[in-house]
């Protein structure tokens, strides 16, 4: 082959004489380098740019992309600390303390500053450190999506700066002018907030006031006592005093002022075995929480509740030999219990206390002659030191609303107020807010009232703000801020403050209030205010009582007011433990909580008695028309056991239309229009009628007793009366403080511990168990007991539980099909004659992974995904997971949850799984791992808490074996949040902790009263239920047990009786 | 087969004179052109099939949230169709395996196809515990082999591990028993093929039938593997659907906690496999017109089996209630009375007038030799024996110990089907299986073929002969 020439060019080829010539040059010279490097670059190329010019491009050009590069963007990654904060551990919890906008003192646990969780103070001797549903929620409402961002006037958004430079001119010339303003609010218990309210009004002089509301008001306590004694306040209740309460349609155990104060006080005294246990009466329509935990409860109509109140004064006052009122109707409760009631008040002088939540002036004026009479003022009432956490005023609200029609107010500013949506004069203050030459709505999120002012201005959440908070006369409590404002919003005070011309943090503010106001002598203000800062609450003297004189002859002019006509139907307004007054309708843990009572979550509906729906043949689901007034609305109905004969009802805080996005997912009716400027309910021109519409409600319970009615019915006549299948007795244990005192061994208290006592014989087991040998007895093993006597059913653990362990929110359609995923619910049975609503008797039992020693579950998963710790705790390993369910159906208290669709991710749970946005996403706790579709998850006894405490036991006592604190009552996030105190979680193992007694030691009541659920399954469970005592005689408790055996017999067709606590006992199997 | 043999019993081939002709008969449907019905039901199976594995894919790709299921009952369709083809392969192994032992001559009609009907019922029935895991994917996890997870190893205690290893074993045993029963036919149509010129589909049956070729060693090895595989395959009869009804029987939920179980899904597997084995059978005699091979007799030992085994369950039906109020346990007397007269009462009621009531009709001749009869009624014992699983599934789980978390069930689309696919695979598999095997035992249909004159100056028809 012979190789080819190749040739770079024709010139090449030509050999063309220039061609020969350029070729010796190494570097050809046609290009012109020279000139391009000399001043004659010009003409070379061709351009006018010069060398210099193109430095000066190109520097530029560099320089602004440099800029540009700096300028303010996401961060859409995390980064980590070049320089670290002092205080900030990766992966340690900061806690602050602060308090909620209710009042209730909490300590903030703050993960790489994002606050993660609210725990109730355990310092304060207000709640003793509980904390309750919607309390626990309110994080949540932090990092709500739908939060106000910017400041807004109609619909643009407006600049702070460019705000507060519009407002100060405007204010200033309503002052100059002399036009009238009003600062209209919820009750504030915040001292320096009230003097920041006031210094903005200040330049206004006369014509500026102050007007406080609540949207559910007990207005009417406070105006009776001023009306009586001359004092316009809310006293203070003392239910830890009360050896005997009377409560008339009062939730003080729900929703009502203070929850978690009462629910502390209330079950202090709920120990059987206490000094002294309080006698609970509840006098009521719509079975509240309250009425579910009472020892005797008697219904009414919301019309009667005045006569029963009238009765019960004139009872009274027949007993102390004092003069009764005249000219009231003979009326009593089913089987005379206001006798009943009368005589154990006047029994329990000076330590019984009646309450009344219903917002009638007059009634509560009989209420404050009955607690005179009784002389409980000073010991149960306490005026002396009233209660800062209710404030609102009726008639300023009324005289508000007058002034705004009349087009008197040159400006209204409303805080963290909603009074087109929340009160009854909503349609009104809405067609006038327009007309009011300046209207400014500060609040958290823009709502119903705010699209009517003229500006919307974000407030910052408490969590994100300086201030403080008053519960009584002398207790005070701070709020610290735990994060710096997430979005741009300035908290309330301090845009009060600015415009009032007051420059400065509103932290100075109140450091100056309290330094002027509150410190006194000591160890000066700086240590003062870091010590109260770190504690986070603050007790001064309290003020001892003055002796009150009543004027019974005032109470009974005032009487002749009281209208007690009634009505066939009537309809009362109520509030639900979770929603309470709709203000946090958008957050997706209070919808998703089951209320107590109903166990219904997510939705809206008519409570219709059961007797009642019998005759109109309802059911649940059916959606009813009801007609109050001239208005009427649609909701569905459920059927509601032990709610007085003729009231339906209806419960408040729904039909948000602009609350966000989850809100507005639940609908339902706005019912505030609704309700009358006295009393709760509407006792007159109500009518209900069926649509024939359905609708499906979503529950999480929806068989509610303990036998099975439908096969009793079928087939106890002809089979015989065990075909009622009772199991109530292997499930919830319950006695009354009449048998459980007793020493007769004859009464079904003792005779139940005897059989009970047999029937450990054959308990015993062919195979050891490795928690019984004495080699593992030096370990800890953790175990719970949970006293029934004390759990109301509140809910505060199962939101507590949620917000620990990110527990996914799963939506209405998915707890439609049975598929809510929390750790723990709180189990709701009734009894008794539903036909006679006050023989229903309701119980509550919470439950959660019971942590067997021979967990049924463990055995049959085939990946070993879920094993016994030495600990005692049951575990799950959600990376070993499988997901074949077998656990969850092996498991008899159906405690486990399954991820059936990926929840973090799946476009049906967009809105309402705070996990799926960017901002809710921040509540998450690092330390617990977000589950994936297809792994099971349960109750893991907060295995991370256990961890911690026990790392720091063993960092403070140096040695790699110690045990945590044996008392230590912030365990579990349920006990921690639990406002009663019914759950006792500890090391079973360790003789110091009161677990190990409830437990092992038999001279211990508690141990008496200890039971596992469905023990006879053997499943050796770490938690321990303690029997509920009932505060009854035995002659009471054989009434109610008649009153079901009467119940059972008639729609059995057999023969019932004699069942009721000697239910037929059975061998297992 | 040399064994005494009774003159006067009956003929389990009828109008058959010659070899060739059971050759030429079971043959054909294989040599023939695919007919327009067999193109029509098999690619409707297809279809019916793949819409099956659509909803699988959409259960895997959403989350088993697509299905009916909730934090009471946590299995129903899934692990019901699951029992439920597994219990329809029984008759299948009974037939090849436990009638050979006891040499029960009529099973050489009817043992190719039932085997089939196992193998295709096993391969459904393993779908469902893979599918209704909630991370499929990581079904290995099921397996104990050496891994780098630690020492991570498998829950010896589960009886769904327990599942694994019998129905793996199973499968296995019965493929192979069914193939190599299938090599000595394989290599008949191999050479027929052969003859007829038609040299590449005789290599494809060449390759199937591992080179047979007939020799007395060859059938001398045979009958030994089948005598032993047989052997190894009568346990597996017991064992397969004892160990499935431990998966309910270990458990605490009454309902399922009853140590009856495992005899009680044995028969009712048997029960329901014959079922499915007469649905098979009377279809597959009509079709490819076999009722010389597969004929009266036979069809009324498999309806005399049926009604054995239908008692026998009916037997444990009520045995169950009996025990519930003997134990004295209110949960257990509870569940049965719930089962019975519960919210899912209609499926108890179902399952048991399909399985106790109908079968009964068998004792009638003229019922047994009716082939509609015979065949509407083996519809009713499939509809039955599946709600029967549903039955035990569901209604014990959905109100067991607490009141409080006493739900429903209702089943999605999804779930159906799933359930309808998986009968679209079952049948899409026998008829490709009916195409191109033999569908039944040509050599061992053979053995039954010529019946030793009488021999001369015997007086007796009756006395025994030694072939």
């Amino acid at each position: 082959m012979s190789q080819p020439t190749y040739w770079r060019g024709l010139d090449e080829l030509k050999q063309t004489p220039e061609f020969l010539e350029e070729a010796k040059n190494e570097f050809p010279t046609s290009m012109p380098l020279e000139d391009m490097l000399t001043d004659k670059a010009d003409e070379a190329l061709g351009t006018t740019a010069s060398r210099r010019d193109f430095m000066k491009v190109m520097g530029f050009g560099i320089t602004a992309a440099t800029l540009a590069a700096c300028a303010e963007g996401p961060v859409k990654k995390a980064i980590p600390y070049v320089n670290k904060p002092d205080d900030v551990v990766p992966g340690v919890a900061n806690w602050y303390a602060s308090t909620t906008p209710a009042g209730v003192p909490v300590l903030v646990k703050t993960r790489e500053g994002r606050p993660i969780k609210l725990e109730g103070n355990p310092d304060s001797s207000h709640t003793g450190g509980g904390l309750d549903a919607a309390g626990q929620a309110i994080l949540l409402d932090l990092y709500d999506q739908d939060r106000g961002r910017k400041p807004s006037k109609g619909d643009a958004f407006v600049d702070w700066s460019d705000l507060d430079s519009a407002m100060i001119p405007a204010f200033q010339q309503i002052a100059a002018s002399g036009g009238a303003v009003r600062v209209l609010s919820r009750t504030i218990s915040s001292p320096s907030a009230k003097a920041a309210i006031a210094a903005f009004l200040a330049p206004f002089g006369e014509n500026g006031s102050h007007v406080t509301y609540e949207a559910v008001s007990a207005s009417a306590i406070s105006q009776a006592h001023e009306a009586d004694f001359g004092v316009k306040a809310f006293p203070s209740y003392r239910f830890d005093k009360a050896k005997v309460i009377a409560s008339f349609s009062c939730d003080f155990l729900g929703s009502w002022v203070s929850p978690v104060e009462f629910l502390h006080q209330w079950a202090s005294r709920r120990n059987p075995d206490g000094a002294w246990m309080s006698r609970h009466y509840q006098v009521e329509s719509v079975l509240s929480n309250t009425g579910a935990n009472a020892d005797l409860r008697f219904t009414v109509k919301p019309s009667q509740e005045g006569l029963a109140l009238l009765n019960l004064y004139n009872k009274v006052a027949r007993l102390l030999g004092q003069p009764s009122l005249r000219g009231v109707t003979e009326f009593n409760v089913a089987a005379n219990g206001l006798d009943k009631l009368a005589t154990e008040l006047v029994a329990a002088k000076g330590e019984s206390l009646v309450v009344c939540g219903t917002n009638d002036v007059v009634l509560q004026r009989v209420v404050n002659g009955i607690n005179s009479m009784l002389g409980n003022y000073g010991t149960t009432v306490d005026l002396a030191n009233p209660s800062m956490l209710h404030q609102a005023d009726d008639v300023a609200l009324a005289t508000l609303v007058d002034e705004l029609k009349g087009g008197k107010i040159a400006a209204l500013v409303l805080l963290e107020a909603n009074p087109v949506y929340d009160t009854a004069y909503g349609a009104a203050i809405a067609q006038a807010l327009p007309t009011v030459g300046l209207s400014v709505s500060i609040s958290l999120k823009a709502d119903e009232t705010s699209k009517f002012c003229t500006y919307y201005v974000p407030s910052s959440h408490f969590l994100e703000s300086w201030g403080d908070a008053q519960q009584n006369a002398y207790t005070y409590s701070l709020v610290q801020p735990a994060i710096y404002p997430i979005f741009k919003t300035r908290q309330a005070e301090e845009t009060l403050l600015r415009w009032a011309g007051v420059q400065g943090s509103y932290r100075d503010y109140v450091m100056a209030y309290w330094q002027s106001n509150l410190y006194g002598e000591g160890l000066g203000f700086g240590k003062f205010w870091e010590e109260t800062l770190r504690k986070g609450i603050f007790t001064k003297e309290a003020a001892v009582a003055a002796p009150l004189t009543f004027n019974a002859e005032a109470l009974q002019t005032a009487t002749g007011r009281l209208n007690t006509a009634g009505s066939d139907l009537e309809l009362a307004f109520y509030q639900k433990v979770g929603i309470r007054d709709g203000r946090q309708a958008n957050n997706p843990w209070l919808q998703e909580l089951p209320d107590p009572v109903s166990r219904v979550v997510w939705d809206d509906y008519v409570s219709v008695p059961y007797t009642l729906a019998e005759e109109e043949g309802l059911k649940d689901g059916d959606v009813v028309e009801v007609k109050a007034g001239e208005s009427s609305f649609s909701l569905p109905v459920i059927v509601q056991p032990g709610q007085a004969n003729g009231v339906i009802a209806v419960a408040l805080g729904y039909g948000r239309t602009d609350a966000g996005r989850v809100a507005k997912k639940v609908g339902g009716v706005n019912v505030y229009p609704f309700m009358p400027a006295s009393g709760n309910a509407v006792t007159s021109n109500v009518s209900m009628s069926k649509t024939g519409g359905e609708y499906e409600l979503a529950r999480v319970q929806t068989y509610s007793l303990l036998y099975d009615e439908n096969i009793g019915k079928r087939f106890a006549k002809s089979w015989g009366k065990e075909y009622e299948f009772d199991r109530s007795h292997e499930i919830v244990k319950e006695t009354v403080l009449g048998y459980y005192q007793s020493e007769d061994a004859n009464n079904p208290y003792h005779k139940s511990l005897k059989k009970y006592e047999d029937k450990k014989a054959h308990l015993v087991t062919l195979w050891e168990s490795h928690f019984e040998d004495p080699e593992t007895s030096q370990y800890l093993h953790w175990a719970m007991a949970i006293d029934l006597n004390k759990c109301t059913g509140c809910g505060a653990c199962v939101v507590s539980c949620n917000a620990e362990n990110n527990v996914p929110v799963v939506g209405k359609k998915e707890v439609l099909t049975r598929r809510e995923m929390h750790w723990m619910r709180i189990d709701r049975y009734y009894s008794g004659d539903p036909t006679n609503p006050d023989t229903v008797d309701t119980v509550f039992q919470p439950m959660l992974c019971q942590h067997c020693d021979n967990a049924p579950c463990e055995t049959v998963c085939p990946v070993l995904a879920t094993i016994h710790s030495t600990e005692g705790l049951n575990q799950m390993a959600y990376n070993r997971c499988v997901g074949t369910r077998y656990c969850a159906n092996n498991c008899p208290y159906k405690v486990r949850r399954f991820n059936w669709f990926n929840y973090t991710n799946g476009s049906e749970f967009t809105d309402i799984n705070p996990s799926q946005s960017e901002v809710g996403r921040l509540v998450l706790n690092p330390d617990v791992t977000v589950r994936f579709r297809g792994v099971m998850e349960k109750c893991s006894f907060c295995v991370q808490r256990l961890q911690d405490k026990k790392l720091r036991a063993k960092l403070k006592d140096q040695t790699s074996f110690a045990k945590p604190d044996p008392n230590d009552r912030g365990f579990t996030a349920c006990q921690q949040s639990c406002p009663t105190g019914a759950i006792v979680f500890g090391d079973r193992n360790d003789p110091k902790s009161e677990i190990n007694k409830i437990w092992f030691d038999p001279a211990s009541k508690e141990n008496e009263r200890k039971y596992h659920v469905i023990e006879e399954v053997k499943t050796l469970s770490s938690i321990a239920y303690l029997t509920k005592v009932r505060n009854r005689t035995a002659e009471e408790a054989e009434a109610q047990a008649a009153a079901i055996a009467g119940y059972k017999t008639e729609i059995f067709g057999v023969d019932m009786s004699g069942g009721h606590g000697e239910a037929v006992h059975t061998e297992a199997h | 087969m040399s064994h005494v043999r009774s003159p006067i019993r009956q003929k389990w081939v009828t109008n058959t004179e010659t070899y060739g002709q059971i050759t030429a008969d079971v043959a054909r449907p294989i040599e023939a052109k695919p007919n327009l019905l067999w193109l029509g039901v098999t690619a409707f199976s297809g279809l019916v099939m793949l819409m099956g594995f659509a909803m699988i894919g959409w259960t895997i790709w959403e989350g088993i949230g697509t299905w009916g299921l909730n934090k009471t009952v946590g299995w129903a369709f899934d692990i019901t169709n699951f029992v439920f083809w597994v219990g329809i392969g029984h008759a299948g192994t009974l037939i090849s395996a436990v009638l050979l032992l006891f040499r029960q001559e009529w099973r050489n009609s009817i043992n190719r196809a039932s085997e089939a009907m196992t193998i295709f019922a096993v391969v459904c029935a393993g779908i469902f515990p893979l599918l209704h895991m909630g991370r499929i994917w990581l079904g290995l996890w099921f397996l104990p082999f050496p891994n780098t997870r630690g020492s991570l190893w498998v829950n010896f205690n589960s009886p769904l591990l327990w599942d694994v290893f019998a129905i793996s074993t199973y499968l296995s045993v019965s493929l192979v028993f069914w193939y190599l029963g299938m090599i000595p036919d394989f290599a008949t149509i191999r050479d027929r093929f052969a003859m007829k010129g038609k040299m590449a589909i005789s290599r494809i049956y060449g390759i199937l039938s591992f080179g047979w070729e007939g020799s007395s060693r060859n059938w001398s090895r045979y009958e030994v593997i089948s005598l032993i595989l047989s052997g190894l395959a009568t346990p597996l009869v017991l064992s397969v659907h004892t160990i499935v009804s431990m998966d309910f029987a270990t458990s605490v939920i009454p309902g399922w906690h009853t140590t009856i179980f495992p005899p009680y899904f044995v028969a009712g597997a048997i029960f329901s496999g014959f079922g499915m084995v007469q649905t098979l059978m009377i279809v597959t005699r009509k079709v490819y017109k076999l009722e010389n091979y597969i004929t009266m007799d036979h069809m009324e030992s498999i309806a005399k089996i049926v009604l054995a085994t239908g008692s026998l369950v009916g037997l444990a039906y009520m045995t169950e209630f009996f025990t519930a109020w003997y134990s004295g346990s209110l949960w257990e007397r509870y569940i049965f009375i719930n089962r019975a007269f519960g919210p899912f009462g209609w499926s108890y009621w179902i399952m048991f007038s399909c399985n106790v009531i109908t079968p009964q009709l068998f004792w009638f001749r003229k019922i047994r030799t009716s082939m509609v009869l015979t065949f509407i009624i083996s519809i009713f014992v499939n509809i039955g024996m599946w709600f029967e699983r549903f039955v035990i599934i569901v209604t014990s789980l959905h109100q067991d110990y607490l009141p409080s978390s006493w739900a429903s069930y209702s089943p999605t689309y999804v779930e159906f089907g799933i359930l309808i696919g998986s009968f679209g695979l079952f049948f899409f598999l026998f008829f490709l299986f009916a195409k191109f095997a033999p569908v039944v035992n040509m050599f061992e249909v053979k053995t039954l073929l010529k019946h030793p004159k009488k021999p001369e100056g015997l007086k007796t028809g009756s006395e025994p002969v030694t072939v």
